[in-house]
């Protein structure tokens, strides 16, 4: 029904899989960067939490 | 828009990239070629 | 906020609210990446759609004749296909064609699948949306320096103009480069926030309006014809825009290809 032609994925777009690599590594830095901030530092969804992280919460 | 700066970035990223990565190997692969092939067989029928 | 107590819709941006289903706690390292979301429902549900719903149960037993809708299908395929030749065209327009496919089916499914009521916007995140197509600009500017080297810059100055405003139009021309990047998710990710927004907030309203009187009731239908006639623009937003995307990330790519 379906016969596996090898498309090459890797030969043409090879770039869009380095440029994922970089955004998705820049964006994680940004989300753990704004995650310490004032406003969202006590925010309940914040991983920290999950990790065991319990602060005392005044600022 | 507090919905969308919220601690969800990179799991929607994750799932967002896996889909399209999924879906690119998926139609490259194997729906893409099977509709060139049903339009080369309807040429090699039609016009030999 | 966040409200998980409430069944109400206390705000009209709840819609693009993420909730954990399945939460991902690991020991080490912080994989909670990984937790199922309602983001990773619905990616989830587009795939089965896509996959299942759109190419795996229309194969009509394997006929040469295909079923009615892998006549859709091959209609999508059709216009993408005639659409990537002539933007892109030369000698490589195949080798990209899967790619800009792919970024087609997705969008479409995914804005159509948001129009169901109480569903989920997927293209509606811009974090998401914006780092799309800032790959896709990072993959177009890497292929054209891969191929050309140093004079992929001649892209940057157009044909024909007199030496003394080149300076100046390089820098023009840099800008508008690098705001293709941001301006490609922005353009998607804001029409589909504007467009559910809007229909959320006058559907509010029009829902307070009708439940006044009975006169206020007759005459309601009035405004609500009115939604209706937006909704139907909602539509055409949802698979136009998939078709803009598709179009532009072609367009980029010709220039990083070709170099005018």
């Amino acid at each position: 029904m379906f016969k596996r032609f090898p498309t090459p994925i890797l030969k043409p777009y090879w770039p869009f899989f380095v440029g994922g690599v970089f955004v998705y590594w820049g964006v994680g830095k940004a989300a753990s960067a704004s995650a310490q901030t004032a406003e969202f530092i006590n925010d309940p969804r914040n991983p920290r939490f999950a990790r065991g992280e319990k602060p005392v919460e005044l600022k | 828009m507090p919905q969308l700066v919220p601690f969800y970035f990179l799991n929607q990223l994750t799932y967002g990239f896996l889909l399209i990565t999924v879906l690119l190997v998926l139609f490259s692969q194997f729906f893409l070629p099977r509709i060139l092939r049903l339009y080369v067989s309807r040429l090699f029928i039609s016009k030999l | 906020m966040l409200n998980l107590l409430n069944t109400y819709i206390n705000s009209p941006l709840d819609q693009f609210e993420i909730r954990v289903f399945l939460g991902f706690v690991s020991p080490f390292f912080d994989l909670s990446c990984l937790s199922f979301t309602t983001f990773s429902l619905y990616a989830l549900i587009v795939f089965i759609v896509i996959v299942g719903g759109l190419n795996l149960l229309t194969t009509n037993n394997d006929k040469i004749v295909g079923s009615r809708w892998y006549v859709s299908q091959e209609a999508m395929y059709d216009t993408i296909l005639n659409m990537v030749k002539g933007q892109i065209g030369g000698k490589y327009w195949g080798y990209y064609f899967p790619l800009v496919y792919t970024f087609f089916i997705f969008i479409f499914t995914a804005n159509l699948i948001s129009m169901i009521p109480y569903s989920f916007a997927l293209s509606a995140h811009l974090v998401f949306v914006v780092s799309l197509s800032t790959i896709i600009w990072l993959g177009a500017t890497i292929t054209g320096l891969y191929k050309h080297g140093l004079i992929f810059f001649s892209l940057f100055v157009p044909t024909g103009t007199p030496l003394a405003l080149v300076p100046l139009l390089v820098l023009i021309e840099l800008l508008s480069y690098f705001a293709r990047a941001i301006s490609l998710g922005l353009r998607l990710s804001a029409n589909i926030i504007a467009g559910h927004l809007l229909l959320l907030i006058l559907g509010g309203l029009v829902l307070s309006l009708m439940s006044v009187s009975y006169i206020y009731f007759i005459f309601g239908f009035i405004p609500l014809a009115a939604i209706l006639a937006i909704l139907c623009l909602e539509f055409a937003i949802a698979v136009i825009q998939s078709y803009v995307w598709s179009i532009l990330t072609s367009s980029y790519l010709k220039d990083a290809l070709y170099l005018h």
